[in-house]
This record gives C-alpha cells, sequence and structure tokens, in this order.
C-alpha cells in the first residue's frame, strides 16, 4: 500500500466522542482488509430500522426451533436425575427400564460408584416413541443411593457470619443523611442470589445418526462450531462428519455456550436405538442443572475526601458458583481510587454456575455502584456531580448527556425519605455506570455470492441467540455492495458453512460484520472485474457506488445488469475477520438512570422509567441493537426486584424449580425504557461495530437499587429488593412509622 | 411419594439426623417389587386444527399441546414451563385463550384450535403478525406464538386497549429476553391498524 493511500485511510477514520474524538492507530490495520467505516461514513442501509429477516417466522410459527424439529421415527427422552446433594450411586439397575413399553434406548450419566454432587445431577436417560413412555419408564429404574449427609447447601450462609466489620447501619433518616461532614470512611457489605437463565426454549438437541456413520444435530445451542467439536470429540468422529443446525434458537444468555451432558447422552442414545432422538431438558431439569449466574458476598471499604474524590478503596469479594463454574466478580475500572479486589470461590453442592450476561458484572456493579453512591449521599453531594469528579472522560461525557434526557435535576430525590404529597409514594432516581469488552475478533469466515440473477447470498456457520445475525449479515452485505436487503439471502446456523464465533461476551456481531463487509468488498471487486472483462474495458475505469457500477466516474450498468454478465457461474468471495486495532477504546461505556415508586405501607418497589445511554460503535441494524438494550434493562430489572434461587438447607434442594415459584419480570412491571445508542466506541475493526448484548443488563440493578436509596432514605444491601427487605430498612430508619 | 415407597420425606430426614451416611433407594421399585404398570387408555377424537378437521386416536393423559407438536406436527405453540405459568403454548380454543399444557386433548372433542399459524402466514399474515415484526418485538421468539395469540384475544375483545389493558391481558405470557415494551407498541399500532380498517 502507497503512503498517500495509508494516509488517506487514517484521516477517514474517526473514534470517539464529541469533543473527546481520537485519531485511531491503523498500524496494526491489513492491507487486504476492506476500506473501513468511521463515524464520518454517510450510509444507506446501516444505522437504519431494518426489521429482523426471521421475524415474521417466528410470528408466524413456522420457524423451526431445533426442538421444533420433528423427523420420521422420532423419539423422545426424559432423564432422571439425583434427589439428593451428595453421595454416590450405589446400585443402579435399568433393565425394567429397558423392557418398558415403547422404550427404544437406554443412556447411563452416572453409573454405579460414581459421585453425586447435586440434586438434579443427570442419572438416567431412556428414549421411548412418546415423552410420557419416556417418564414411565424412569420410574422404573431402580436406583440405591449412598446419601452423604455431609453436604454444603448454601455456604453463603456461613460466609455472611464471616465477612470483615461492617459500620453499624444507620438508625434514623438522619443519620442516613448527609453529615456535612468534610471526608467520609465507610465499610459495608452487599448482597446478590442466584439468578437462574430459564431461556424459553429448553437446552437440548435432536440427534440422528445417518447410515455412513456421521451425526446429525438440531442444537439449541449458543455456539454451532463449539457443539461440533464437543461432539466430535465424545463420540471419536472427525468435526466434518458432525452436521450442527442451530437456523433459530430459543435463547441462552450464556447458559447454552458449552454442549451439555444432555447433547451427549441423546446422541448416545440416537446411535443405541438407530433412530432420531429429542433430548431437551425440561424445566425442572433447568432450575437444577443448566447453569446460574452464582450469588455474591461483598465487603467493601472506601473513603472520599471532603472535595468529593475516592482516595481509597479495599474491597473483598466471594462468590458461590455451585459444585463448579466460576464465581467471580467484576468492578467497574473507570473510578478514580477504585483498586483491584481480593476474591475467594467457595463451592457447595448445587448445580454448577455458568457463564450468564455479563458474568460477575451485575454482581461486583452492584456492591461498587453501591458504595459509590453511599460515599454521595453521606457527603451530602449529588450523586451525579459525585460520579462527574470520579469517572473516566467518556463515562463523564455519558453521564451529562443521560441526566439531561432523564430529567435528573428534577427527578432527583432532595427530601429522601418524605412521601410525595399528593400520591403518598416514596420516589427517587438513581444511577449506575457501565462497562464492557465486546470488541470482537475470533476466527470468522464469512462466504459471499453474487449470481447472474443478480441476488447475493451471505453465509456464516455462527448461531443467532435473539439479537439478530441473520439480519446484520444482510445489512452489512446491502451496505457494502450499495444493494437493497431484499436482495441479500443471509445463511446462519449451520456448521458446514465458514466458522463463526460462539455467542458469548458481545462478540457475535462484531467478530462477523468485518468478516461480512470484507466477503461483500472482495465479491464487489470481483463483479467489477468481471464487468471490465466482459466488456472489454480498464478494470480501473470501474467502481461500484451506491448499488450501481460507474464508469470513469458516471453511471455505467445497474447492480442487475452488471451481474447478468458474470454467468451461470456465481462469484465468490471468502472473507476474513482480520485482528482489531488498536481502537479509541478498549472497550464499550454506558450508564443508566432509574425512577422508582416505593409504597412505605407495603415496601413494593416499582420502576417507573429507565433511561440508558448506551455505546456499541457503529450501530448496524438500530432497531434490534435498541432491543438489546431494552432487554438488558428488563433482565436488569427482573435481577434487581424478583428473581432469587432459593435452596433448602437441610435437603440442598433447590425451591421454586418451575416458573410459578421463581418469579421474573411479566408486563405487569414493565417501566418506560428509552434506549440512546451513542456510537463512541469505533476504529478498531472495518465496520467500527461493537457489542451491546451484556453492557446494558451491567448497571441497571445497582441504578434501581441506588433509586431506592434515595426514595426511602436509606440503603438496601441485598438484591432482590423484595419488599419484606425495603420495609425492614424503613422500619429501622423511620422507627417503624410513616 | 408413591414411586419411591420405602422412602419419604420423613425417613430422609430421620437418616440424615442419624448417620452422615446413609443408603436410600431413590427410584423405581424396591427389589423383588413389580414396577408399576399404568393403564392406558386411548379415545377418538375429532377436532378442527387451523381449519383442518381432523379424526384420530390419542392416549387419554395426551394434552392437546403434545398433540400439536408431537402428533401433528404443528410447533408453533411452545413448551416451556409446562405447568401453566408461562403462556408459549397459547392457542385458541373455541375463541377462548388456554395453556394448550393444561389441556387434555381428549377435553377438546369437536372443538376449534386456532394456532398463530392459523392467524396467518408469512404470505398473508395478520396486522398483529406484521406489527410484532415492524416493531421488533422479538428477539429469540419462543414467547411470539403466545403472545401474539393473547394480543389477538384482546383485540378481539377490545378494539381500543389502554396501555394497561394490554399488560394485562399479556400479564400471562412470560418473555425472557425483555421484550414487552416492544409489544405494547406493537399491539398498539396493530389495534390502530384494525381499526382503521386496513386489516387482512
Amino acid at each position: 500500500m502507497s503512503r498517500t493511500e495509508k494516509d488517506r485511510n487514517s484521516d477517514s477514520i474517526r473514534g470517539g466522542f464529541p469533543g473527546l474524538s481520537r485519531q485511531i492507530d491503523l498500524s496494526r490495520r491489513n492491507p487486504n482488509d476492506a476500506p473501513p467505516w468511521s463515524l464520518d461514513t454517510k450510509f444507506r442501509v446501516v444505522g437504519t430500522d431494518v426489521p429482523r429477516l426471521d421475524g415474521m417466522a417466528k410470528a408466524t410459527g413456522v420457524a423451526v426451533y431445533p426442538s421444533d424439529f420433528r423427523p420420521k421415527g422420532l423419539l423422545y427422552a426424559a432423564i432422571l436425575r439425583s434427589p439428593i446433594p451428595k453421595g454416590k450411586v450405589a446400585e443402579l439397575d435399568t433393565s425394567k427400564a429397558d423392557a418398558a413399553p415403547g422404550v427404544m434406548a437406554v443412556a447411563v450419566a452416572t453409573g454405579k460408584g460414581r459421585q453425586i454432587r447435586y440434586v438434579g445431577q443427570e442419572i438416567v436417560a431412556v428414549a421411548a416413541e412418546t415423552k410420557a413412555l419416556a417418564e414411565d419408564a424412569l420410574a422404573r429404574i431402580q436406583l440405591v443411593l449412598d446419601a452423604d449427609g455431609d453436604f454444603v447447601a448454601d455456604p453463603i450462609v456461613d460466609a455472611r457470619k464471616n465477612l470483615p466489620a461492617v459500620d453499624p447501619l444507620p438508625q434514623s433518616l438522619q443519620e442516613a443523611g448527609a453529615r456535612g461532614e468534610k471526608e467520609v470512611e465507610l465499610a459495608m457489605a452487599f448482597e446478590t442470589q442466584v439468578q437462574m437463565h430459564h431461556p424459553l426454549e429448553p437446552h437440548g438437541i435432536t440427534a440422528m445418526f445417518h447410515r455412513d456413520g456421521s451425526l446429525e444435530v438440531w442444537a439449541s445451542t449458543q455456539g454451532t462450531f463449539m457443539m461440533q467439536r464437543s461432539l466430535a470429540q465424545a463420540f471419536r468422529l472427525p468435526s466434518r462428519r458432525v452436521h450442527v443446525l442451530t437456523p433459530v434458537m430459543g435463547g441462552g444468555f450464556g447458559s447454552k455456550l458449552q454442549a451439555g451432558i444432555e447433547a451427549r447422552l441423546c446422541a448416545e442414545l440416537a446411535m443405541e436405538a438407530g433412530r432420531p432422538v429429542h433430548c431437551f431438558v425440561d424445566r425442572r431439569g433447568q432450575a437444577l442443572a443448566m447453569g446460574n449466574r452464582p450469588s455474591s458476598l461483598h465487603w467493601i471499604r472506601a473513603k472520599a475526601n471532603s472535595g468529593g474524590e475516592i482516595v481509597d478503596w479495599e474491597a473483598q469479594s466471594y462468590g458461590f458458583p455451585g459444585f463448579a463454574g466460576s464465581g467471580r466478580v467484576a468492578y467497574p475500572t473507570f473510578y478514580r481510587g477504585v483498586r483491584r479486589p481480593r476474591h475467594r470461590d467457595i463451592r457447595g453442592n448445587t448445580g454448577a454456575a455458568r457463564a450468564f450476561r455479563a458474568p460477575g458484572h451485575p454482581q461486583g456493579f452492584f456492591a461498587a455502584e453501591s458504595m459509590v453512591d453511599e460515599l454521595a449521599c453521606r457527603l451530602g453531594i449529588d450523586p451525579l456531580e459525585f460520579r462527574l469528579k470520579n469517572v473516566d472522560p467518556v463515562h463523564h461525557m455519558q453521564l451529562k448527556m443521560g441526566a439531561e434526557a432523564f430529567g435528573w435535576k428534577q427527578r432527583f430525590n432532595k427530601k429522601p425519605g418524605t412521601p410525595d404529597k399528593a400520591s403518598s409514594m416514596l420516589r427517587g432516581a438513581g444511577m449506575a455506570c457501565t462497562r464492557w469488552g465486546g470488541m470482537g475478533g475470533a476466527r470468522a469466515r464469512v462466504l459471499c455470492r453474487i449470481h447472474q440473477d443478480g441476488t447475493v447470498e451471505v453465509r456464516n456457520g455462527a448461531q443467532d441467540i435473539g439479537t439478530g445475525t441473520r439480519t446484520v449479515l444482510a445489512v452489512v452485505t446491502a451496505e457494502t455492495l450499495g444493494v437493497d436487503v431484499k436482495r441479500i439471502q443471509a445463511h446462519i446456523g449451520d456448521s458446514q458453512d465458514p466458522a463463526g464465533p460462539s455467542s458469548g461476551g458481545s462478540t457475535t456481531t462484531p467478530t462477523l460484520a468485518p468478516a461480512i463487509r470484507h466477503a461483500a468488498w472482495l465479491a464487489g471487486q470481483e463483479l467489477l472485474g468481471r464487468v471490465a472483462e466482459q466488456k472489454r474495458i480498464e478494470r480501473k475505469e470501474l467502481s461500484l457506488e451506491g448499488g450501481k457500477i460507474l464508469k470513469g466516474g458516471k453511471p455505467f450498468l445497474s447492480f442487475s445488469q452488471a451481474c447478468a454478465l458474470i454467468g451461470p457461474e456465481p462469484i465468490e468471495a471468502m472473507g476474513q475477520r482480520y485482528r482489531n486495532w488498536r481502537g479509541f477504546s478498549g472497550g464499550v461505556a454506558g450508564c443508566q438512570f432509574a425512577e422508582v415508586e416505593v409504597d412505605p405501607e407495603t415496601g413494593l418497589v416499582q420502576v417507573r422509567r429507565i433511561l440508558a445511554v448506551q455505546d456499541c460503535g457503529t450501530v448496524i441494524d438500530k432497531k434490534t441493537a435498541e432491543s438489546q438494550v431494552i432487554g438488558a434493562i428488563i433482565q436488569g430489572l427482573s435481577y434487581a426486584l424478583f428473581e432469587e434461587r432459593l435452596v433448602d438447607a437441610k435437603l440442598g434442594r433447590v425451591l421454586g424449580t418451575d416458573l410459578e415459584h421463581y418469579r421474573i419480570a411479566g408486563s405487569l412491571e414493565m417501566p418506560e425504557i428509552i434506549p440512546i445508542l451513542n456510537k463512541g466506541c469505533n476504529g478498531h475493526n472495518n465496520t467500527g461495530a461493537a457489542g451491546i448484548g451484556e453492557p446494558p443488563t451491567i448497571p441497571t440493578s445497582a441504578a434501581i437499587a441506588n433509586a431506592v436509596r434515595n426514595a426511602i432514605g436509606a440503603r438496601v444491601h441485598r438484591l432482590p429488593l423484595t419488599p419484606d427487605r425495603v420495609l425492614e430498612v424503613l422500619d429501622r430508619v423511620h422507627g417503624g412509622k410513616q | 411419594m408413591s414411586r419411591i415407597p420405602p422412602f419419604s420425606r420423613r425417613t430422609f430426614l430421620k437418616g440424615l439426623s442419624l448417620a452422615p451416611l446413609s443408603r436410600i433407594p431413590s427410584g423405581g421399585p424396591a427389589p423383588g417389587e413389580e414396577p408399576p404398570t399404568r393403564a392406558r387408555k386411548e379415545g377418538e377424537l375429532s377436532l378442527t386444527v387451523d381449519g383442518k378437521k381432523l379424526r384420530l386416536r390419542v392416549e387419554a393423559r395426551t394434552t392437546l399441546l403434545e398433540l400439536l407438536r408431537d402428533r401433528l406436527g404443528n410447533t408453533a405453540a411452545k413448551e416451556v414451563c409446562d405447568l401453566g405459568a408461562c403462556g408459549a403454548c397459547t392457542v385458541l380454543l373455541n375463541g377462548e385463550l388456554v395453556n394448550a399444557c393444561m389441556t387434555l386433548a381428549m377435553s377438546c372433542e369437536g372443538a376449534k384450535v386456532l394456532t398463530v399459524r392459523g392467524l396467518g402466514t408469512p404470505q398473508k399474515p395478520h396486522p398483529l403478525q406484521k406489527a410484532f415484526v415492524s416493531e421488533d418485538a422479538l428477539q429469540c421468539g419462543y414467547c411470539t406464538p403466545g403472545m401474539v395469540l393473547a394480543a389477538y384475544a384482546l383485540l378481539e375483545k377490545n378494539k381500543n386497549p389502554s396501555r394497561r389493558e394490554i399488560q394485562e391481558a399479556l400479564a400471562g405470557n412470560l418473555c425472557r429476553c425483555g421484550t414487552y415494551t416492544r409489544i405494547f407498541e406493537a399491539v398498539e399500532r396493530a389495534a390502530a391498524e384494525l381499526r382503521q380498517g386496513r386489516g387482512k
């Protein structure tokens, strides 16, 4: 690449925010990559409201989810789970189940002599002609367990008692309010609960072995290629002999990244039966064994000086991931003075934790943002002003922007704990910040074909967990070639297509978009070459702009006319995902503002309004990007107010394993939600796209908790903010009287 | 606890308090005992699904949801909680909303069942289905068929629902991706369209 060309490219890249704009270091940009988009690029399709491509198939019920797939001769599986939290399988006899009506295969997960580590551990799976017959057969399995009474049901109970000392809780509103002190030093404890994923489509696959010994699975997974690798390994097949299909799937939130034991059992059953087997985990199994966001305990000591600056910070955290998995938490790193914490995981005999939408972050941010807020309250400084003094420039800008749009000044209650005269409700407002990586960059390839009839086919084997991957393929291709989205046929969720990422870490779009753009750009270049060849003109005279072929800068051919020249063999281009450049920022930032109403009689918290400012770099599709923010907020609200997995301490059993007793926010609890997309984090790949799935769920619970603090005049230190916990605090600071 | 005769919650607790290690039969028939056999009763059933008349034999214990999904291959209604708590299996039974997972197929003799497939097709969608797509009122889409039908049942009774009435009508339908506010907007949009007669 010539020096001038390189310079021109770097001029076209801008990253950052108004007033904070920075030049991007392009030294790592690959010269073979497509020309990059920047904040200044005028888009035709990108950033508009393109309806998701598979929306109509979903809304009319014709979309075939992996759990919907009904091949001929399908058998249904059921799984027997351990009723005890710890012990050993003493005896296991499946012969009576094997002989039961309709049973075609039995597979053992935990055989004789093997350890049991939690209630819900898979013991045996059975495949039968119907689900009911499979369940009947489970009752015929003879299972004797050696129960070990020395199990840990919920280690948080003991850990609570062993925390370092905390300052006594305020006993009155006055005490909880500003002390008018010049500086403040506090030690406080915070606690978060276990949250269950409960994606609506259960975990599972439908598996079938073909006559040639290859395995085909329809998998409800967040990682088609990871599923392929896991099953290939388990059955000692080369990867290419395992075909994974996930055309659409019904949610995962982190819990469907790995191929669970149910997938292996399903394929085993299919092999034994010689027929396709449908093995999807029932709701109780979901609650017991398919992962969770672990609970956490935090002890934080912090100090702020009279100038409102955080000058000291010390934190100790504990995570409780169950028998396996990670309970690590993440604290914000962008506040002045906030230092790295010490952390310890404490295991127990419950189902293992799995990644859950921004693993560790909502836990840590609830604690740290509560602490930051409390420092401001005790100093008598507006929490907005306090944060502005302590955050980085990007959050500083976002906080100001969000506060203005939210109406912070009017909504922040200057007299916490004083009921509104008209409604007799306690009202308050709170805020919290977020930050996440989400730059993407895993290996990915995208195939783009331009056909003679003017249609464009684009393919990648990765899945869509509901974010709109198929639509991203179409939008980026349409923009790059300058054609209408309707021309594009986007194919995803098939392991026979080019490799793509798992949907984790908010990286699907930022990983795929640059490879899609590269593929479409290469295909467009090839199209110009074919036109030049056919028309016997110089290639360099031609260019592709706005969906038209220009010759010497003047309209020459329409896209369709050009395609007609390419012959029956389509143009094929394989796009690559090059490394990220050194970008303007290493992650996406955001902040949220919440307004709540608390009933002083019942302690019930109702969220009225949430406003989010969220950065995600270039917005590929505005509608689906906003949907991610809205969904993340609703999940955060549900975490803040309702969701909590309870465990019976005596039996080690999870209580509330159905959706009746495990409460998730519903339509009646919905506040007004205002998402503001703020595309600042740009300039790290040729599209400037960054992740958005996880970052907006991080600060929601903290913003709501801070709003409750502002409403009632004292802090609830533990999630969820249930009426009893709110009442307890109200009683304490108001002396039981309102 | 009849499924595990020699073992009850009481004996389990007692055992725990006596010894840290106890041997417990945890499932199935005790040695020497015959496994339970459930009588499988079957019957004839006639019903109409999405306008198509059907006559078939079903087991007495088969639910309407199993009939639709596993026997008829109509997987529009989804199985999520299997306890009538989430609304994902919502269908209209003679015009009334029901959870198909809680409805025995045999109780639908002569009934008309409407799934979201019968409401509209990708080529000829119902205004609600169009609005769900244009407002992006779905993400993973697994709750969508139930949501669309619950909204349809509302609009059949109330042509101009308030936001609160929409929220109440959808209170039995759970969405895990968090699309509620967009669903409300979609229902409002479809209602307006239907009122202006730009419906089907």
